[in-house]
Parts: C-alpha cells; structure tokens; sequence
C-alpha cells in the first residue's frame, strides 16, 4: 500500500470516527423519570421478595426471574426488561440492569407530559415478540397518573402494593406450565338468582375464613357449595367451567400475593428502603396489607352486579382455605386441569340432608330474603337504564380515547352511577364532565354509553332539526380531518382536545382524540 | 365387392376413430378432474411492534384440503367428516370433527338478546363502501385486478386493498376463492372481509393488504401473496395422516 493510499483510508477511517463521535454528542442523553426509576427499584425488590418466599408460596415455583416486563407510561415512554428479542423501536438502556437483566427503552412515541408519582396501575401477560418459534409471554404494565378521586388519600400509595401486583403477574405466567386449565374466561352478566347466591356463596367463604373451628368452618364451606349449585341454574355447563376456571387463574395469583404476605411475616430483611421510596413500608405491617384481602373478599360479596371480577377474591379464599384444611392440595393441578370448588367438593362431602336444610340456614344465617329484594330491586334498574339507552335512535357520535390509551371509566366521576352489561357500561344520569391533562369533555345526554372501554357513545335524536351536526373550532387543520387545539359543540356534549381527528358520516360522527396534551409551539 | 369392402373397411376406421377419440377425451378429461389445486401463499402480519412471515402451502380437491405452514399441517376430510391438526415438531396431532359452519354472525333482534351474553362480543356491523379501481396488473404471471374496500363500524374499522383474478375462470381461482371465504369466516377479527368477497364469486384474491382497528387491541396488518396457484397431479397420500403419528385427546373433563 503506498503513503497515498494510506494517508487516504486513515482520512476516511478518522473522517468516519469523527462523524460517529459528533453524533453521538448530539444525541441527548436520555434520563429516566424519577417515577420510572423507582419502578425499577420496585421491581427488583419484587425478585428479592420471590426468592424469600417463591418456593413457599406453590411448591416448585422458581421460574419468576424468566419472564421479561414491559412498563408502558403516559407519556409514551415503554421500557422492556429482560426481553431476549427487543423490536426496533427500543434501544438499549446503557449501565442500567435490574439484577442481571437488560433494559431497553422506547421513546420513539414520548409526549411532553410529566411522569410523576404517585402511579396507578394495571396489567397482564402479553405474548410480545417470538423466540425459538413460540411467543414470548411478556409481563406487562401500564401506568396511569391516579384518578383525582383517589388522590384524596395517598397515603394509602403502598410500594407493597405495587410488589404484591408484580408477583400476581408473575405467578400468572408460572400458571402457563404449572397450572392446566381447560376452558377461557368467564363472560356473564348477573340476574336476580345468580345475585343471590353469588352473595350466600362469598359470605360462607368470609365465615370459614374468619371461623376458628374446623368443623364450623367445614360447615360454611358447604354453604359454599350448595349456593354455588343454585346459583348456577342459569348458566350454561360452559359458563360454569369458566367461572371455576377463572377461579384457579385470578383465585391462586391473588392466593400468591396473600401468601407472600404471610411468608414475608417469617422474616424478610427489605434491601429498598423508605428513604430511596417513600411509598415504601417495608413490609413492616403485614396484617394491615392482609386486611385488605378479607374487605375485598367482603365488598365483592355484596357486588350484586358483578360475576366477572368475583373470581379475584372467591378464588384466593377457596385457595387459601384448601390449604388450611387440606395441605398439598396444589399437587394434581401441574398434571391436569383442575378446580377448586372440585377440590373441595371432593373432600367435603355435602349430603341430601344439607341440601334439604340449606334454605333455612341461608335465611337464619345469611339472611336470604333481604339479599332476595335487594338483588330484585338492583337488577330492575339496571335493566331498564339499557332499555332506556337502547330506546335512542338517531346519529351516533363515537368519542374515542383509544389512540391517548385513556379508560373513559377511570375518569368519570366515580359518584356517577352506571351499571354494566359486558362493555356497555350505561350511566343513566349521564357522566358530566371528564378532564385529563388537556383534554376536557362535558357530555349532557342523559343517558351515556361508554362502551369496550375507550369509546364515548352519543346518539343525537334530533340531529334532523340542525343544519350542522356539531359545531368546530380549531387553531390549525393538519390535514382533512385533522384539527389542533380544536373545540367541537353540539347539543349531547363540549370536547377540548389537543388534536383530533373527525369523521363524518350518514349514520355516525367518529372523533378519535390523538393527543393527550398541547403540543409546544 | 372390392368395392363395398373398401367402405366398410372406411367405415370400422371411422368408428374405430371415433371411439379413439372418446376415449382419449374421456381420459383427458379424468386427468383433468384428478388435478388437484396447489397454491402456495406467503403471509405477514404485523401485530405489537412485530412481524410475523409464514409460508401457507394448499392442496384442494374436491373434498379434502391440506394445508402446511412451518412445522404444522392441517388436513379436512369433508369426505369422511374429519379435520386433522398435526404438529410436526412433537409428531402428535389432534382429530375433531367437521362441524357445520355457523352462519355469517348478524346483530340479534331485542327480542333474541339473552341478558346473560349481552355486551361481551362485540360483533361489528360494517358499513362498507368498495370500489372496483379499474387498476390492473400482472402478479406471478396473473392478471388482477384492484378492488379497495374500507368497512366502517362504530368501535372498529377495516381497510382492504385486494388484488383479485380478473377472470373467474382461471384455473385454481374458484377452489382458492372457496377456501379463502371459508378461512375468513372462522376469523373473527377478520370474517367481515367475506362481505367484500362475496360480491366477487369465484374470483381468487391474490394479493391483499388488510388492516384492522380493533376496538380494543392494537392495530393488525396482514398481507397476504399467492406465489403459486396451478392444477397439477398431488404428492401421493397428500391428504392421509402420515404414519407414526400420536393421537392426542381434545375431550373435556
């Protein structure tokens, strides 16, 4: 090679040095958000807690270290942890791990909105990406600033609340080769008998629970059984397999987090302090966190509309009072899909004679015919609130929030009364005003739909009489049907919306809200 | 004598040519019937940040269908009511019999809703407007011809560009517009796009661009491309189980 040649790749190889070292000095560093960090420091306590208790809480759980995260915040941020094949919108998050596990970062869609504690949150098992031809089962997180009529009272913000949360998730995906299940998710919406009984039936497991008695006990759990029989007249054989089903899924995760509580009472040594999380207790009043267990077993009894929740707390009190009568009762649910309320069918036998008895001991002990007329009166007016919302004909207006990720629910007030069919949740006196960071919207029918979650359903009865459906205001049109800072009126409802985009046509107006918060200028 | 002799000789060979010619139809035409379709298809399907690609291979005759993808294959006997998943990875597979597919869902009258399942399955009712574009182009070696569809509902929406046969009658295009209807339909996600098909019998789509609002999970696109579709002579027991297979039970407790 002669000087020329040389002297010429040493200039392109320094050239090339050069351009790469001013990109990357361009290139801000990104910090994460003081909320976020935390997060983190949550999650890895939640790995110190499992490693304490893992093992204790379902016999030969120890694979809670194999499942990545993905925590996904307002503001667009996503952080993947763990994961083996990230996709490209995530980068890698240098010198940070938690425990041995990368981190990578999303910020290819971050808003200017401000991440800051304190942070609700909610979340479930996502296969995300594939390795080695099958999905991997992805822990995922989404994280929501509190809803104002929470923030009331933050001191009820517990970092070991969070925890408990990542280990039910967790525990989940343990469920994928630990614990078989046969049938899918139950989907049901209560009646008048399904009420009833529902409320017998957790009532029995709030008395076994509380009983100190073994044979007292054993009897509420037969109460247990023969309500759930009678409660169960209206429903298909399938609906039944999937109500006990969701009993072992969500019953045993939650059964996880109770146990770890009582595990942790043996002696855990926290390495998170209050002083990195203020939020954080360190576990030092475990009854208090247990409490709450036995007051939502108790507030879901009472829940006369509900069926598809019930499975949190119905199922972790059949789990947790198999294992203090019958010890090793997890055993057959690895080799096949079992049930609980088998389970315990199996080993408390109810006779002809407890069948016989059972109606006067549901009124002498849980009075029946006062939970009768109360399930009567609720059903009557749930029903004819969707009869009413049903009765609208007219043009719809579809308000959605599923391109801002926001639940209409979450930020309604909660005062507001609605009941729900599935995902039609019906408010029959309406839903007032909503506000989220800068969008804001005042609905004046009476009565709203908010339906699958995201969507606002309007319908406009007399839209014929008007010569303009709605009335727009904007601060600059992006394109067609794209508007910014834009403000739209009608009769039904007022929208502020930072940006949104409108479609209109013969039988709905669709507004989708894109943007969460004012773009700066 | 020598003459009559030469016109009944002239006659035996014009029957005999006949007959030849009936037979070399008739045998031409079984060939024609014993031609299976094979078409071969690939597919991505970008959902969540990823993408998927597989390669569909089919075989269709009249009352049997196979179909691989990757290390799985799937096999219907309309013939003797039975469907076969097999996976090859594990060499198990799975029998269920062939049931009568349910109609195309419609919205319940009020009189029909069961207070129980009201609100749990969002079944949308598309308004779609379809329009034939007039587009035309070859794809492997086939004329198409685009049709774009947009089906609007009040918590989803679909978006469709089909590239589909421009004529009915090319071979293979009815059996793969059958097959492709009948798939869609056993998609809920999807079945809608049977509505925009229907409309075009028997005309193949041989490209197609599909993308889904959900009203709740995120946005699926699929893309699907026919590489290859011809009739032909299929592999022998194409549509048998292969041997040293195990069987595995789907009954429920």
């Amino acid at each position: 090679m002669n000087a020329r040649k040389k002297s010429f790749l040493l200039f392109t190889v320094l050239s090339f040095a050069a351009f790469a070292s001013l990109w990357a000095q361009e290139k801000p560093k990104f910090e994460l958000p003081l909320a976020v960090a935390s997060e983190l420091r949550r999650l890895e306590e939640t790995y110190r807690v499992l490693d304490f208790a893992a093992e204790k809480i379902w016999p030969g759980w120890k694979s809670y270290k194999d499942f990545p995260f993905m925590l996904s915040f307002e503001n667009g941020l996503r952080l993947l942890i763990g994961h083996p094949t990230p996709p490209k919108e995530f980068e890698l998050f240098p010198d940070h791990k938690i425990q041995d596990k990368t981190i990578y970062v999303d910020l290819t869609k971050l808003a200017p909105l401000e991440i800051k504690e304190p942070l609700s949150c909610g979340g479930g098992i996502l296969p995300y990406g594939m390795s080695e031809g099958r999905p991997i089962q992805t822990v995922s997180m989404n994280f929501y600033k509190v809803p104002l009529s929470e923030k009331e009272d933050l001191s009820k913000m517990k970092t070991e609340d969070r925890i408990l949360i990542y280990i039910h998730e967790l525990f989940h995906c343990f469920q994928r080769a630990n614990v078989q299940f046969q049938y899918g998710n139950l989907r049901y919406n209560s009646d008048v008998n399904y009420a009833l009984y529902s409320e017998i039936e957790g009532r029995a497991l709030e008395k076994a629970y509380a009983e100190s008695d073994s044979e007292k006990a054993k009897g509420y759990l037969k109460d247990f059984i023969i309500a759930r029989e009678l409660k169960r007249k209206s429903m298909t054989e399938a609906q039944q397999k999937e109500e006990s089903s969701d009993d072992v899924r969500e019953g045993t995760a939650v059964y996880s987090e109770v146990r770890t509580l009582e595990i942790l009472k043996e002696g855990y040594k926290p390495q998170l302090n209050a002083t990195d999380d203020p939020y954080y207790g360190e576990f030092k009043d475990i009854d208090s966190f247990l409490k709450k267990y036995t007051e939502r077993l108790k507030s879901s009894s009472e829940n006369i509309y509900e069926s598809k929740m019930k499975c949190y707390d119905y199922g972790c009190f059949q789990a947790l009072l198999l294992q203090r009568f019958f010890p090793g009762w997890q055993e057959p649910f690895s080799k096949e899909a079992c049930l609980m309320d088998d389970e315990l069918r199996k080993r408390i036998p109810v006779s002809e004679e407890d069948k016989a008895g059972a109606q006067k001991r549901f009124q002498d002990v849980y009075n029946f015919e006062e939970i009768k007329a109360r399930a009567q009166k609720a059903m009557e007016e749930r029903d004819s609130a969707y009869k009413a919302l049903i009765s609208l004909k007219g043009k719809a207006y579809i308000i959605s929030f599923k391109e801002v990720q926001q639940y209409v629910s979450a930020v309604v007030d909660k005062s507001k009364k609605s009941y729900d069919l599935g995902l039609i949740k019906t408010y029959p006196d309406g839903i007032g005003k909503i506000k989220f960071e800068d969008v804001e919207i005042d609905v004046h029918q009476k009565p709203a739909e908010v339906n699958q979650l995201f969507y606002i359903r309007l319908v406009d009865t007399e839209w014929k009489k008007r010569s303009k459906p709605y009335s727009l205001q904007f601060e600059k049109q992006e394109s067609d049907s794209v508007y910014k800072n834009a403000v739209i009126t009608n009769p039904l409802f007022t929208l502020k919306a930072p940006k949104v985009r409108i479609k209109d046509s013969a039988k709905r107006v669709k507004i989708w809200v894109l943007s969460r918060v004012r773009e700066k200028e | 004598m020598k003459h009559k002799s030469n016109r009944r000789f002239n006659m035996i060979r014009k029957v005999i040519f006949l007959l030849s010619l009936l037979f070399f139809s008739s045998l031409l035409s079984l060939k024609g019937y014993a031609a299976d379709v094979h078409a071969v298809i690939d597919t991505s399907r970008t959902y969540m940040d990823f993408t998927r690609k597989y390669t569909n291979e089919y075989w269709i005759a009249k009352d049997k269908t196979y179909r691989k993808a990757d290390t799985f294959i799937w096999i219907t006997r309309k013939d003797l009511g039975l469907a076969w998943s097999i996976n090859l990875r594990d060499n198990s597979y799975i029998e269920e019999k062939i049931t009568t597919p349910e109609k195309p869902a419609q919205a319940p009258s009020e009189k029909e809703v069961d207070i129980h399942t009201l609100g749990w399955e969002y079944k949308p009712q598309y308004d779609w407007s379809i329009k034939e574009t007039g587009e035309k182009k070859d794809i492997n070696g086939i004329r198409c011809e685009l049709v774009t569809a947009h089906g609007e509902a009040d918590f989803s929406e679909i978006s469709l560009d089909v590239w589909l046969v421009t004529e009915a009658n090319i071979p293979g295009s009815a059996e793969l517009y059958d097959l492709t209807v009948d798939a869609l339909k056993g998609d809920m996600a999807r079945s809608a796009i049977v509505e925009v098909l229907m409309k075009f019998k028997n005309r193949a789509p041989i490209h197609r661009i599909e993308i889904i609002e959900n009203p709740i999970a995120p946005t699926i696109r699929q893309e699907s491309q026919v590489k290859t579709l011809e009739k032909t002579e299929p592999p022998p027991k194409i549509y048998e189980l292969p041997d040293g297979l195990k069987k595995i039970s789907m009954e429920r407790n």
